[in-house]
């Protein structure tokens, strides 16, 4: 079963969760999704998401437009910069891949 | 009468409280509602500098809160607006730890019968000051400038707000540069909102006139005539629920006067 939560989180929030998450708005700068499962942010991916805290990084992060500096999977960090991805402000899903980050664009088509 | 007890906030501190706090608090007395200016940044307190009120102060709201003086006696009242504008001002030679949020709240209940509207300007930051001034509060209007950072604390006190349970919580635009977004180098009225998601209550304009209105504590709504003090007037009008248009800033403007000139139709 996965947490659903339906609101926007603001700069300075922070959300902890143990399993599975999907956020339901806009997670903004500053703001923080941590869980042990993973993460699905159906809106604005800009805060900082941590997904797979418990299960040793075999998770993933979906988020309908990705404009995020850096995002976490079990042990591992990501940094980015918006210059730099093609996929920016676009619907990605990220997974780890023997402990490298895998970014894929998520297209209907 | 029951006062609206509304509180200006920010997070980020020099983006426009205490201007805001005493701009709105006199456009709003001069449209014949009876208004106290709170100042809540006990320490540093500088809205009686901007209204022009400094030598007039003998008690603050502290002594009201220590049974030292009577309400009546810390007000202090605007000869410019009598009968309708006053200040309750803060002490200077105090901490903000000298109260608490409960008797903050008690001080906004003893004002509310006797006022319209109580202001409550609060100081900088996320810790006891603003708890403090915002625990006595109904609504918020949070200042930010068109900048990042400031943005990014308007985003963090709002969510604070939020779950303080104020409403409405509306948003004022300050220090707006029409050319300089023009230019792409500042962030536009619509990148502002749609970071912050709130209603946009006003969008004011950058103005020289608000520096010398600072230094001489004769808030620029007193007259009307400057870019900025109309906006003022315009963000106390849609506070009295009035449905005033947003002034639009034109893009093709070939400079900034010329804006303003189309602006306001001379």
């Amino acid at each position: 079963m996965a947490e659903i939560v339906e609101r926007s989180l603001r700069s300075g929030q922070r959300e902890e969760f143990d399993g599975d998450v999907v956020l339901i708005g806009q997670l903004n700068d500053g703001a923080e999704v941590l869980a042990g499962g993973s993460v699905t942010v159906l809106g604005r991916l800009k805060g900082c998401v941590h997904a797979g805290r418990d299960n040793g990084g075999k998770s993933y992060i979906i988020a309908a437009s990705f404009e995020s500096q850096q995002v976490r999977i079990g042990d591992r960090l990501c940094t980015l910069n918006s210059a730099s991805v093609e996929w920016w402000k676009k619907s990605v899903i990220i997974t780890l891949e023997e402990n490298e980050f895998l970014f894929r664009e998520w297209k209907l088509d | 009468m029951s006062a609206r007890v509304i509180v200006i906030t920010s997070g980020k501190g020099g983006v426009g409280k205490t201007t805001s706090t005493a701009n709105i608090s006199v456009a709003l007395a001069k449209r014949g509602k009876k208004v106290v200016a709170v100042d809540g940044d006990i320490g540093l307190r500088n809205l009686d500098m901007v209204m022009g009120l400094e030598n007039r102060i003998v008690y603050n709201y502290i002594d009201v809160i220590e049974n030292n003086c009577k309400l009546p006696q810390a007000l202090v009242q605007d000869k410019r607006l009598k009968g309708y504008l006053s200040l309750l001002p803060a002490a200077q030679t105090r901490t903000k730890d000298a109260v608490t949020p409960e008797q903050m709240i008690e001080l906004c209940d003893k004002l509310r019968p006797e006022f319209d509207f109580v202001i409550l300007d609060c100081p900088a930051g996320i810790e006891g000051g603003f708890r403090n001034a915002a625990a006595g509060a109904d609504e918020a209007l949070v200042i930010t400038t068109p900048e990042i950072p400031a943005v990014r604390d308007a985003d963090r006190i709002i969510g604070m707000l939020e779950s303080m349970g104020k409403s409405p919580i509306r948003l004022i635009i300050n220090r707006f540069r029409p050319i300089m977004v023009q230019n792409n180098d500042m962030l536009s009225q619509d990148d502002v909102l749609d970071i912050l998601s709130v209603d946009l209550i006003g969008v004011v304009p950058e103005d020289d006139g608000v520096i010398r209105a600072s230094n001489s504590g004769e808030p620029l709504t007193f007259e009307q005539s400057t870019p900025a003090g109309e906006a003022y007037a315009n963000i106390a009008a849609r506070i009295l629920g009035e449905n005033v248009p947003m002034l639009q800033f034109d893009a093709n403007s070939q400079s900034f006067l010329s804006g303003f000139k189309k602006m306001f139709g001379f």
